[in-house]
């Protein structure tokens, strides 16, 4: 009796080690099936490592990787029929033509294979008879995405697609991303695209020295957080209660802050005050969120001073 | 699948494949045609087989082949960076590697089978059984290609596989493969392991031979293990397991507060340049970074050539051609990987875009790879070194005759092919991408290049300037390029006009070098003088019956003084070999008794002695028929005894060497029969000496001509002896005098024929480079073994190529024309002399530098040894028509001589009537000779035998040489003196120290005439 699992991914304390330095140092994710899941991070903080753990190019040292229920180490084989995979630089034979690599890789896939490739090719409008070196880092890239498709993976895993990509061609392959999602595919992205990770994302992880801060819902994440701006009259008012200040700016009379986990009382009070007009209150876009969340402050700044960002207390994990 | 990975690597591969075909080919075919292949190779030596340069190239050619396709195989695909797309592809990899293994298997066997062809078609490979070699060479090949995959699949560059896929091979052909093949032969031996019967079983052996092609199998399975490493270790894990799963929520809200406060720094470069408080801080960046990029494969490459040396120690490894191959090689590396970084990480761009002097990295890196490069050089002769300094020795026996000669110019021969390497690698290494390739062109550039100067090197006179000029251009076109590496515009057109400008200029430097090596030596008018000598002047072999008749009583009697016949040796029938020929076996001159040798020249000195042994043993000597056979000789038309045209600069002279007692055994006997009642017969004797010394003399060369004048003395010496004992017989006296007379009209100074016989003997020398390196190298040895022959064979073969370069043939024919000149217009005539290198051959430039000294000393002893024997023959006469000694010299004339007697330096003898003095030799030393020899050579000549100047003149009664300088002879009263004044013009009555020759001291020369025997006494 086989059951699918739940999960696409599945991630339980992963470990990997370059020369003894953890990479990955104990993430844990899951990826439900069906999902879009956006993986953020900075640079060097393992969003790669675990990419490649997940196309089984590297063994674990620690903990254990799935995909589709199966050992991503143990079953690479049998996963890269299942999964697609778009590298952050991919490189492929400069010298043969779109059509030809296309029939080199179909040579080691299921039959089919070099039909839909074509297909995709062309849906990406791809010339069949230009060479790969003719390409521009965009073209290279839709190359790859027809390639890690022309699968039919069930999986789709992309890392970094779109760097070093202009605007419209970053959008074109993003768009194309979406249609992916509406069929049902489950993507594990990471980007430093967050903008454009939020039009098409539904779950967003953030990686940080390897290992998972957050993983939830994109509208789950936005809505803890919201931006406040405000003139005042007199001294400024007293903001400890209204929850946490993630970032803090003033101008003149004027103030804009970005809260955390507000408190509705607390702000329908400050709104109240006499010596506080102008009030505008609105919700953050996926940047702003990951930037509170990542961005290091030495301390929480309080409102007597000018400009400073704080960062959010330390909660008790659940 | 398969299809799809052998099609992919056809694709990839397909140029270098192409390339090494053609190149192979090409150079098969050029070695084959330079060095004939043999046609059967039944009992070759290993050794036999690694020093035939055309299986050499045809080996070296296989195993590049493979090596460079294995080494591309896995590593190709990391250069390229598609190495995870490739093993991202949802196959396993044992299918990976197999596809790729078939493909590049069918390139190598493809290579291989080309290469084959060509090396049968040229007579490289034996056209017999060529099935069997076309099976070996393809496990030969295939081993090599399956340790260069061994090497890619480590390696992350092609370069750097197909080296260690080289490292490996080596060290297995070294170690697994010996060691193996010895335990098959152990256990498949009769009477051994499966064999316990001795029956021979087939069994044994086909499980012996199975045995040994499964250890070609070796490197496939070690590179098919590394390369499915992954594999493996999931197949493991799949057994053990992964950890249990474990239950955590889909969605974290986890906030850690980690920061990076806490980590260490990180540390600073470890290594600090030493302090140069001088050079610019720019510039020691460069090198710091030049330090960082090459000390790793500087330890790398010094390790390897330490290993390529150490089969230096291997006796019959030819160090001529093992040390250029390797250090060439390594040089090359050395220069790409100098800028492998730059090129293939795209590091040049750096110096691009931060606009920094690339003038100075140039430097630096020229520089620092120059001495990394000497350092490998260095680590590559290190075994040899230290041999050398184990035994207290200035050189080794093993390796090479050729590079050990006390005067080759061993240093510039060791960096000549290290530098070019490093040279054409800095450059090469600019103009491609690919590590690989650049090794591949620059490896072949160089050699050419560097080769262009061996046959200068082998012909000596080789001028620093020449060699290192080209190298500087080479890498000055380097610093032309660097810009354009770093911009990434070698293709355009202004870095195509440099190349094209600093390619022009080395081989201008090329060609200058070259030019030079031929201008430098003046074509002087007589260059082709010897060829009409050798037409018109040396009598022909038909007709030249003196000499044949000569030769052959010269064979008669060294066959009865070393008591065996020459051709003893021989197989019957059949021609020698050149190692009897050569052999002292077959040399007709042996031994002769020290006893009888001394024992007859004291006859000569002091008259006939009733000595019944020596008489037996005279009849014996003369009963063999070769003093008639000397004298039928003589009688007839002047013969030339050694033809020049026969002979090079270290031939021995054979037949002179057979005759080397004849004078002296003639004039004994003469003296015997005068002592018999024949006075007649030394008469004869004489006669015949005379015309022997002129039938060796005879256009022929200075060793003769020497040999010659002494025989000529031996009869002058002799003479006395005979006036002693000879009682009246005017007719005898006259007759004497008659044939000095004839002989003194033949006699005259012929200094030109034997500078033109000695070019004759020049010219053969040149075109006989083999023949003439043979000997030298103890070729003529009959215990040099089979592979110091074949060692012996490869560095002459090399040499005699070397000498038949154009620009050197050349040279050679001006330095013909110049060589035995005595005003030679160059700084230093024995380093412009293409023997200058080897040791052992410097007679050809002490001929050429002493050659008129010497004769015209030997010139001078003999003539004076003449004139004065012709005085004496007319004072007897004039004494025994008288009965009283001339009382002056004026009276003789012209009744008995000609002319007034003079001595050689043209002044009047001096005459004189005893009235019963001692006659006392003077004790003083003499006074310093003009000109003054350089003492090397004087040192030469003494150890070089080269002799005649130092003969003294005694014609008086002789001192014993105890007494040599405090002799007092008492000369009766009214015994003629006669005496030279000598070119110093310094005498003293009774007291006198005359020169006569120019050259040297040569002795005192008193002629005291021997009194007639008193009438009561004539029989």
């Amino acid at each position: 009796m086989s059951q699918l699992p739940a999960d696409a991914i599945y991630i339980d304390k992963l470990v990997v080690r370059y020369r003894g330095k953890p990479a990955v140092d104990g993430l844990s994710l899951r990826v439900p099936r069906g999902s879009v899941f956006a993986l953020l991070g900075d640079n060097g903080a393992g969003k790669s490592t675990t990419m490649k753990v997940l196309t089984g190019q590297l063994r674990p040292d620690g903990g254990r990787a799935e995909l589709l229920g199966l050992d991503c180490w143990n079953s690479a084989d049998t996963l890269r029929h299942k999964v697609g995979y778009v590298p952050d630089r991919p490189k492929l034979y400069d010298w043969m033509t779109v059509s030809e690599i296309g029939w080199f890789t179909g040579a080691f896939h299921q039959p089919g294979f070099r039909d839909r490739y074509l297909d995709w090719a062309g849906r990406l409008a791809l010339d069949p008879n230009k060479k790969l070196k003719d390409f521009s880092k965009g073209g290279y890239a839709r190359v790859s995405l027809a390639l890690a498709l022309a699968a039919d993976p069930e999986v789709l895993l992309l890392d970094e697609p779109t760097s070093g990509l202009d605007l419209h061609t970053r959008r074109e392959f993003l768009a194309n991303l979406v249609d992916l999602a509406a069929e049902g595919r489950t993507i594990l992205i990471s980007s430093h695209s967050i903008s454009e990770l939020e039009r098409f994302a539904s779950h967003v992880g953030i990686v940080q020295h390897g290992k998972i801060t957050h993983a939830t819902t994109l509208d789950a994440l936005r809505g803890r957080f919201r931006r406040v701006g405000f003139r005042y009259d007199g001294s400024p008012p007293d903001l400890r209660m209204v929850g946490t200040v993630c970032e803090l700016s003033r101008v003149g009379r004027s103030a804009q802050f970005l809260l955390m986990d507000a408190d509705a009382d607390a702000l329908a009070a400050l709104q109240a005050d006499p010596a506080v007009s102008d009030y505008e209150d609105g919700p953050v876009n996926l940047e702003d969120v990951y930037a509170a969340l990542t961005r290091p402050a030495d301390h929480v700044p309080a409102f007597g001073e000018r400009n400073g960002v704080a960062r959010p207390k330390p909660e008790a994990v659940r | 699948m398969i299809r799809a990975l052998v099609w992919k690597e056809f694709r990839e591969q397909v140029v270098i494949v192409i390339a090494l075909a053609v190149l192979g080919c090409g150079l098969i075919a050029a070695v084959g045609m330079l060095n004939p292949g043999t046609a059967d190779v039944y009992g070759w030596s290993a050794g036999r087989f690694l020093t035939d340069p055309g299986f050499l190239t045809f080996t070296m050619l296989l195993v590049s082949t493979g090596v460079v396709v294995g080494g591309t195989l896995f590593a190709g695909e990391k250069e390229r960076g598609t190495n995870q797309f490739f093993t991202t592809l949802p196959v396993a990899r044992w299918r990976l590697w197999a596809g790729k293994m078939a493909g590049g298997g069918v390139l190598v066997l493809a290579v291989t089978g080309v290469l084959f062809a060509a090396a049968a078609a040229v007579g490289v490979v034996p056209a017999r059984v060529l099935p069997a070699w076309g099976l070996a060479v393809g496990a030969f090949a295939l081993a090599a290609f399956g340790w260069g995959a061994v090497g890619s699949v480590l390696a992350r560059n092609s370069l750097a596989g197909a080296g260690l896929g080289a490292v490996f091979g080596a060290l297995g052909a070294c170690t697994v493969y010996p060691l193996g093949v010895l335990a098959v032969m152990e256990v498949a031996r009769p009477g051994r392991g499966l064999d316990v019967n001795g029956s021979g079983s087939t069994l044994a052996w086909t499980t012996g031979m199975l045995t040994v092609f499964a250890l070609f199998a070796l490197p496939f399975l070690i590179s098919a293990w590394f390369y499915t490493a992954p594999d493996h270790d999931r197949r493991l894990r799949a057994v053990f397991g992964p950890p249990p799963r474990t239950d955590f929520p889909t969605y974290l809200d986890r906030t850690t507060g980690t920061t990076t406060d806490g980590e260490p720094r990180r540390a600073g470069p470890r290594f600090t340049l030493p302090r140069f408080p001088r050079l610019a801080p720019s510039f020691r960046a460069s090198a710091w970074l030049v330090w960082k990029q090459t000390r790793v494969p500087t330890l790398i490459l010094s390790t390897l050539g330490l290993l390529c040396g150490l089969s230096l120690l291997v006796p019959d490894v030819p160090a001529v051609i093992l040390w250029p191959s390797v250090t060439l090689f390594l040089g090359v590396l050395m220069g790409v990987i100098g800028w492998a970084d730059e090129q293939g990480n795209g590091a040049g761009r750096f110096w691009v875009e931060r606009r920094t002097p690339t003038g100075r990295l140039w430097l630096a890196k020229v520089l620092g790879g120059l001495l990394s490069t000497l350092a490998i050089a260095v680590a590559t002769a290190l075994p040899i070194i230290i041999l050398s300094m184990a035994r207290k020795l200035g050189r080794v026996d093993h390796g090479s005759y050729l590079l050990f000669e006390y005067d080759f110019p061993l240093l510039r021969f060791a960096l000549l092919w290290p530098v070019y390497g490093f040279a054409v690698g800095h450059l090469i290494g600019l103009l491609f991408r690919k590590p690989i390739v650049s090794v591949a062109v620059a490896t072949m550039v160089a050699a050419v290049a560097a080769m262009a100067w061996l046959p200068s090197l082998l012909g000596g006179g080789l001028s620093r300037w020449q060699m290192w000029v080209p190298a500087a251009a080479v890498l000055l076109t380097a610093r032309l390029l660097v810009w354009a590496m770093a911009a990434d515009r070698v293709g355009g057109r202004r870095a195509i006009t440099r190349l094209a400008v600093g390619s022009a200029a080395v081989l201008a430097a090329f060609a200058a070098g070259l030019a030079y090596r031929v201008l430098e030596i003046p074509s002087v008018p007589e260059r082709d003088d010897d060829l009409a000598f050798k037409a018109n002047d040396i009598p022909p072999f038909e007709g030249d019956d003196a000499r044949r008749e000569i030769r052959r009583g010269g064979v008669l009697l060294s066959e009865f003084l070393t008591g065996r016949r020459p051709t003893d040796a021989l197989p019957a029938g059949n021609e020698p070999t050149p190692e009897q020929f050569y052999s002292f076996a077959y040399e007709p001159v042996g031994p002769m008794p020290d006893g009888r040798r001394r024992l007859t020249e004291a006859v000569i000195e002091h008259g006939w002695t009733d000595d019944p042994n020596l008489a037996v043993w005279l009849d014996a000597v003369f009963a063999t028929g070769w003093a008639e056979a000397v004298e039928v000789g003589v009688s007839k038309p002047l013969g030339t005894l050694e033809d020049p045209r026969d002979l090079l600069v270290n031939s021995p002279l054979r037949h002179l060497n057979a005759l080397d007692m004849a004078d002296t055994l003639l004039l004994v006997q003469g003296l015997r029969k005068q002592a018999d009642g024949d006075p007649a017969a030394f008469v004869r004797a004489a006669d015949t000496v005379l015309g022997l010394s002129r039938n060796v003399r005879n256009k022929s060369v200075l060793a003769c001509g020497l040999a010659a004048r002494r025989m000529e003395r031996r009869v002058y010496q002799a003479v006395p002896r005979w006036l002693e004992k000879l009682h009246g017989r005017a007719d005898l006296v006259a007759e004497l005098h008659c044939i000095l007379d004839t002989h003194d009209a033949w006699a005259k100074p012929d200094a030109d024929a034997v500078r033109l016989a000695e070019q004759v003997v020049l010219r053969n020398s040149f075109q006989a480079a083999g023949e003439l390196l043979r000997r030298r190298w103890n070729y003529t040895q009959q215990s040099t073994s089979e592979e110091q022959r074949r060692l012996i064979d490869v560095e002459t073969d090399l040499v005699a190529l070397a000498w038949r370069m154009p620009w050197e043939m050349e040279r050679h024919e001006r330095l013909i024309g110049t060589g035995n000149r005595t005003t030679y217009p160059l700084r230093e005539p024995f380093e412009a002399s293409p023997f200058s290198g080897l040791s052992g051959l410097w007679s050809v430039e002490m001929r050429s530098y002493s050659m008129p000294r010497v004769l015209d000393a030997a010139d001078t002893a003999t003539t004076a040894y003449r004139r004065f024997t012709r005085i004496l023959l007319a004072a007897r006469l004039y004494e025994l028509a008288h009965d009283a000694p001339p009382p002056t010299l004026e009276v003789l004339v012209p009744d008995y001589l000609p002319a007034a007697a003079t001595d050689p330096a043209g002044w009047m003898v001096v005459y004189r009537l005893s009235e019963g003095e001692d006659l006392r030799y003077d004790t003083r030393t003499p006074p310093p000779l003009p000109p003054p020899l350089p003492d090397e050579i004087v040192a030469r000549i003494a150890v070089g035998g080269v002799s005649g100047m130092t003969d003294a003149l005694w014609i008086a009664e002789r001192p014993s040489p105890s007494d040599l300088y405090q002799s007092v002879v008492f000369i009766p009263p009214g015994r003629p003196i006669v005496s030279p004044v000598g070119s110093v013009r310094y005498r003293l009555p009774g007291h006198t120290m005359p020169q006569v020759a120019p050259g040297g001291w040569a002795g005192t020369l008193h002629v005291v005439p021997p009194p007639a025997p008193p009438p009561g006494d004539r029989p």
